[in-house]
């Protein structure tokens, strides 16, 4: 089975400021390597400031890497190239309230992606819109409403509309669920292994709701503090962790 | 007699297009010394009722209820000077997120200072400073902070979440309350942050003797930490009871939806399946359905939902719903 | 996208524009600002058809006639006349194309030049942003009525060098504003996720960052058409402005200055001119300030 993502060595170190004319880094995120293959969904856990999000945002391009490779596919991924990545890989954003532009109506807003990356003509951008409004639930009107006029669990659908837009092989989710609630939650997570089964998307889930973990991943990553201190299948990972920071994350559901 | 009594709460603003019940009668009963959850998804209006019982509710929203009483004084008769007497000297509430109830500009220590300012000990003024110092410290220990010196001379934002929402609740404590409103306390912290807040309201109960109203929309949370809970959906408390009856047999079916989409609550689901929800979402305030407003999503729902149905009880579990789930056979449903 | 909606038939979904204006119209003191803007706009347009005399002409026979409401004047001359014999109604509505009239235009070139640069140099990053920045700080030191002063006193009175002088004063602060709001664009989510969505920097801009900085544009906008009011009567009052016979409310206030024992109203009309529009422009920015923060809540 060919791995759809291959990651080795990726690094991140933040510019801190100088210090005597020297400029300072903090070194943020230490070597991950791991790999993806279809139709499967990853799942990365750690405790705030382990690096989780940052790791989110390198894989989809939001943030530039300092070291190590990114192999999509088989084809080494450029740093800068957001046109060639948003076709392969894109993300769900933790809060849709900042993250939908509040003076566009949502048919325009999800229309963008068609129009920055592909040279499809308005007729079909339309269609495609409509399809994927009704992919994840939404009906074709909505496409005439400004985000503020849905509920939060809504406007949660429309950013996996968007990530849906450019038919990409791999959606990243950087704790897309954590501000919703339980029912509107379960939703989502229907949908999501709904998609997967249709589409063969991977996901990669940044989260730190066990429950959620155990049921929907194959394989588990847990970072601490930039370092990634276990990686492998899912249920070994669950049934005996390694470590005792792994063990104190896993089983910190009941207090 | 009950701390706090509320019976037929209804909350209602005034719109172009008319007016309408954001918080539909909803009762509520708060003996002392106990810890009450209030749970539902975001708009079933449950911050709204905590605003309306400490009367912070804006202009625009209009509260009337057949009673609302606490401690025997009914509410809605004060005058703001004694609602805000009441209110500094029994009444305390937390909020949601913590470091945005702090002022980013001023240290922790000044705050508390300011927080103190208005209780007049026995001691002559140029011994009050004195005096506040060693009661902030002591209120800071109660909450569990240790190094008071640190976190004093701190500012917010210097600080975790954890901390500051202790801050905040040792600022609210300060007068010893004995009722302590906590509106989502933890849902902005992290799992072992949001552990200690709540075995710190726990110790406060027990030991301070307060009773705590806890709102969340967390079911895990809840179980544990409360004894008896009312459920609202919408604006309408569809369930209350003891914590372990309801959730043990639950009667409602928005009760029952919301327990299943727990995914550990129901351990018979397999690796990656569908988890069981409730179709469709929260109906919008311009668009509210007539009688129980989860007639339109309710899988049991038939043509009387359209009339409201009235509260019933069984054994001090109180529910309203036309057909709930009655359980005659030994399986649940 | 068409207006479409086949289920919500009752609800027409309002676009953030006509939520402003209905947010606005319901402040009557707005709205007050709104209908004497309109009118001294309409004045300014249409002044020669308005007027009752040509600007500048000296009645020999009716010097400091009072206005027309006080027993010894005469309707014909309605505000009254001034020391050489000129209408002061005339030279007002005259004026208004001068004060008024020139203020506004000088407000949308220094719009249009001012935020060019602050959009460059707000979608910058980097040290070509530090420097940039520290640039634009520099020049909003410069006090406005100073340089244009200065510039006047360099180039010559007239009306050209006037609002030349005044124009170049106020751009600072439309480069300052726009810098600032496209800055602050920069650090959303949304547009991080345009910037995702393979957009380049024209498109980020056009597309995501333009719809949300209008608000901080329209605020900066009203605001510099009262100093530009201001701006251009006071080089006007200290006679650096339009010369006679051209009227310009600043300088018929110097003019009538030495008479204000004798004729206040002289003094007192083109004063209340200057107010009134000055008020106006005030009330529509505070109005607007209201309406958009309330579309928010």
């Amino acid at each position: 089975m060919t791995n759809l993502l291959e990651v080795n060595d990726l690094t991140k170190s933040f510019h801190t400021g100088y210090k005597w004319l020297i400029p300072q880094y903090k070194h943020a995120l230490g070597p991950i390597s791991f790999s993806l293959a279809e139709q499967q969904t990853l799942s990365v856990i750690g405790s705030s400031g382990s690096g989780k999000s940052t790791l989110a945002r390198i894989l989809v391009g939001a943030e530039q890497r300092s070291a190590g490779e990114i192999i999509l596919e088989g084809e080494q991924l450029e740093s800068k190239n957001h046109r060639q990545r948003c076709r392969y890989i894109r993300m769900i954003f933790q809060d849709a309230d900042t993250s939908l532009n509040p003076r566009i109506r949502i048919g325009n807003l999800l229309e963008e992606p068609l129009i920055f990356a592909t040279d499809i003509n308005k007729k079909d951008r339309e269609k495609e819109v409509y399809s994927k409004l009704r992919q994840v639930g939404l009906l074709p009107e909505h496409a005439h409403f400004y985000p503020h006029m849905i509920s939060g669990g809504q406007k949660q659908r429309i950013g996996v509309a968007r990530a849906l837009m450019l038919d990409p092989h791999i959606i990243v989710a950087d704790e897309a669920l954590s501000v919703l609630d339980m029912s509107v939650r379960s939703q989502i997570i229907n949908l999501l292994l709904k998609l997967q089964y249709d589409m063969g998307l991977s996901y990669v889930f940044v989260s730190n709701n066990m429950n959620i973990v155990r049921h929907i991943s194959d394989k588990i990553m847990v970072l601490d503090q930039g370092k990634m201190i276990e990686f492998g299948d899912a249920k070994q990972i669950l049934n005996a962790p390694t470590n005792d920071v792994s063990k104190k994350l896993l089983y910190n559901i009941n207090c | 007699m009950p701390l706090l009594d509320i019976r037929n709460l209804t909350i209602e603003l005034d719109t172009p297009d008319g007016k309408i019940k954001a918080v539909d009668r909803v009762n509520l009963q708060i003996d002392p010394g106990e810890i009450r959850g209030l749970v539902g998804e975001s708009g079933s209006g449950k911050s709204l009722v905590a605003k309306a019982i400490m009367g912070i509710l804006s202009n625009r929203w209009r509260v009337s209820a057949d009673r609302l009483r606490y401690n025997g004084i009914d509410l809605l008769s004060l005058s703001a000077r004694e609602r805000r007497k009441l209110m500094g000297s029994e009444i305390a509430m937390v909020f949601q997120e913590p470091s945005s109830c702090l002022d980013p500009n001023d240290t922790v220590g000044h705050q508390m200072h300011e927080a103190l300012a208005t209780i007049a000990p026995d001691v002559p003024f140029w011994q009050r400073k004195q005096w506040r110092e060693v009661r902030i410290r002591q209120l800071l220990h109660k909450v569990g902070i240790e190094d008071h010196r640190h976190v004093m001379d701190s500012y917010p934002n210097e600080l975790s979440e954890g901390i500051c929402q202790r801050v905040l609740i040792a600022m609210a404590i300060a007068y010893k309350p004995r009722l302590l409103i906590a509106d989502e306390p933890t849902t902005v912290l992290e799992s072992g942050a949001q552990a200690q807040i709540f075995k710190l309201f726990k110790k406060l109960n027990k030991i301070n003797d307060v009773s705590i109203l806890l709102i969340s929309h967390d079911l895990e949370y809840i179980e544990h930490w409360t004894q008896k809970i009312t459920v609202m959906y919408s604006g309408q408390a569809v369930e209350s009871g003891q914590t372990k009856q309801i959730f043990s047999r639950p009667f409602h079916p928005y009760t029952i939806a919301l327990l299943r989409s727990m995914p550990h609550f129901d351990d018979k689901l397999s690796h990656k399946s569908q988890l069981s929800s409730l179709s469709g979402c929260v109906p919008t305030m311009q668009h509210l359905p007539i009688g129980c407003r989860l007639g339109p999503r309710c899988p049991n729902a038939q043509r009387r939902c359209v009339e409201m149905p009235k509260m019933k009880e069984k054994n001090g579990h109180f529910y309203s719903c036309h057909f709930p789930i009655t359980y005659d056979n030994a399986e649940s449903q | 996208m068409a207006r479409t909606s086949h289920i919500y038939q009752d609800e027409i979904i309002p676009s953030p524009l006509q939520q402003i204006w209905r947010n606005f119209a319901t402040s009557p003191l707005a709205m007050l600002g709104l209908w004497i803007f309109a009118i001294f706009m309409l004045i300014s347009i249409f002044a020669p058809l308005l007027a009752p005399y040509p600007q500048g002409y000296q009645h020999s026979s009716a010097l400091l006639m009072p206005p027309s409401w006080h027993p010894e004047g005469h309707v014909a001359f309605f505000f009254g006349t001034d020391d050489l014999g000129r209408d002061i109604f005339s030279n007002l509505i005259y004026g208004t194309r001068t004060t008024f009239g020139a203020s506004i235009l000088v407000t949308f070139i220094a719009l249009f030049f001012g935020c060019i640069i602050g959009i460059f140099s707000g979608m910058s990053h980097g040290l070509q942003s530090s420097i940039l920045n520290h640039i634009l700080d520099a020049t909003l030191a410069i006090p406005s009525l100073l340089l244009a002063i200065v510039f006047v006193a360099i180039s010559g009175p007239g009306i050209t060098n006037v609002m030349l002088a005044v124009g170049i004063s106020l751009t600072p602060q439309f480069m300052r504003a726009t810098h600032n709001a496209v800055h602050h664009e920069l650090s959303k989510e949304y547009v991080t996720a345009t910037k995702l969505d393979g957009a380049n920097k024209s498109q980020i801009f056009f597309h995501s960052i333009l719809p949300n900085i209008l608000d901080a544009l329209v605020i900066q906008i009203t605001l510099s058409i009262s100093i530009a009011i201001i701006d251009i009567a006071t080089l006007g009052f200290l006679k650096l402005g339009v010369q006679s016979p051209r009227s310009e409310w600043g300088a018929m206030l110097s003019e009538g200055l030495d008479l204000i024992f004798l004729a206040p109203w002289n003094v007192a009309m083109p004063g209340l001119a200057i107010f009134c529009s000055v008020l106006s422009i005030n009330m529509i920015g505070n109005g607007l300030q209201r309406a958009l923060k309330e579309r928010i809540d």
